[in-house]
This record gives C-alpha cells, structure tokens and sequence, in this order.
C-alpha cells in the first residue's frame, strides 16, 4: 500500500514518540511519588498523560489498519484478537494468584507492554485471513 | 478457495507488485490470494477480474455451483 505497511514511516515515528511519552511518565510517577516530591494533583495529570499516550497509539494503529487492504485487516484483526486474549488471560491468572495465592503485585500498566509484546508474538504465527 | 491468478499472472508476466498496484492491494494480499490464505471480497474479486479482462469465474472457480 502507498503509505508503506506496515512501516509506515509517520507510524513508526509516532509510535516511538507515544512510547517515549509513556515511559518518561511513568519514571516521572515513579520519581514523582517517592518523598511527597509531586503534589497529588500533579500526579494525576502525569497518570493521564501516560493513560493519553495510550489511547494515542491505539488510535494510531487503527488508523493505519484502517488504511490498508482487507487482508492486511483481517489478519490485523486475528492478531489484536489473539494478543488481547492472552493479555486477559495472563491478567486474570496473575491477579488470582495475587488475590488468593500471594503472588508479588503487579501493577495493571504493565498490560499494555504485555499486549504489544503478544501481539509481536504472535503475528508470525497468524498468516490467514481465513479460520 | 483455489483460484486461477497465479497462472494468469504468470501468462501475462507480470509480478506480484505489479498486479497489486494495478489493483490497489498490498503484495502480501496477492501472496495470500495465490497460496490460498485469503478469501477475496467480492469487490475485490471484480477489480482483480477487471485487472485480467476475464470474467470472475475463471480466475476464482464458484465453489458452490451446482453441476
């Protein structure tokens, strides 16, 4: 396609900004958090920029999906779909586990580095369209 | 579905690049056509049979025809 799947260059560059945004507050948080350091209200609006960031890429990736042929969209479907079921999986097992097995904590943000990193997982897996 | 379009491309010599430009579809698409794992649109199947200048039916066979 003309804006180059799937390394559509104005993608990746978002892409690695959305990431840099994402990471930089959550350290921020990090830091911010420790010693009463940043103020609550300060705090939230850092949240809600990495919470933004998010929803940016997600954004994003859909419109380029969105740009392609269909199947390039079918199978960026049954990958979106295949990685959210493992993400949700892993979740819902590790958050038993932390409520009734003493699991370590885990915080929740760490869905959305799991999600991508399934969905790297398994796109050389899903090659068909078809069932 | 198993379709004719690997050996009416090759008939006309023309890559997989060419006939997806041709058509306005990524070359993976035309990969996946041709390996059967991609089932065409029907709008797609039109605009591939237009690209050829043959009907839909001789480049993707009806499946469910009864003979």
């Amino acid at each position: 396609m003309d804006d180059g799947w799937p390394s559509s260059r104005p993608y990746v560059l978002g892409s690695v900004a959305n990431w840099l945004l994402f990471l930089g507050a959550v350290a921020l948080l990090g830091w911010g958090s420790g010693e009463g350091r940043f103020p609550s209200p300060l705090l939230w609006g850092v949240a809600i920029l990495a919470a933004a960031s998010v929803a940016g890429q997600f954004l994003a990736a859909y419109g380029l999906v969105a740009r392609q042929d269909e199947f390039i969209r079918a199978i960026t479907a049954k990958r979106i779909i295949a990685a959210t079921g493992a993400t949700i999986t892993a979740a819902v097992l590790w958050g038993l586990a932390q409520q009734f097995l003493r699991a370590p904590a885990v915080p929740l943000w760490v869905a959305y580095p799991l999600f991508w990193g399934l969905f790297g997982l398994v796109t050389p897996l899903v090659r068909d369209s078809r069932a | 579905m198993k379709s004719r379009l690997r050996v009416l491309r090759a008939e006309r010599r023309w890559t997989q690049e060419q006939l997806s430009t041709a058509i306005g579809v990524s070359r993976q698409a035309i990969n996946a056509l041709e390996t059967e794992r991609h089932d065409p649109s029907l709008d797609l199947a039109y605009r591939i049979a237009a690209a050829f200048e043959v009907p839909v039916e001789e480049i993707f066979p009806n499946p469910h025809e009864r003979s």
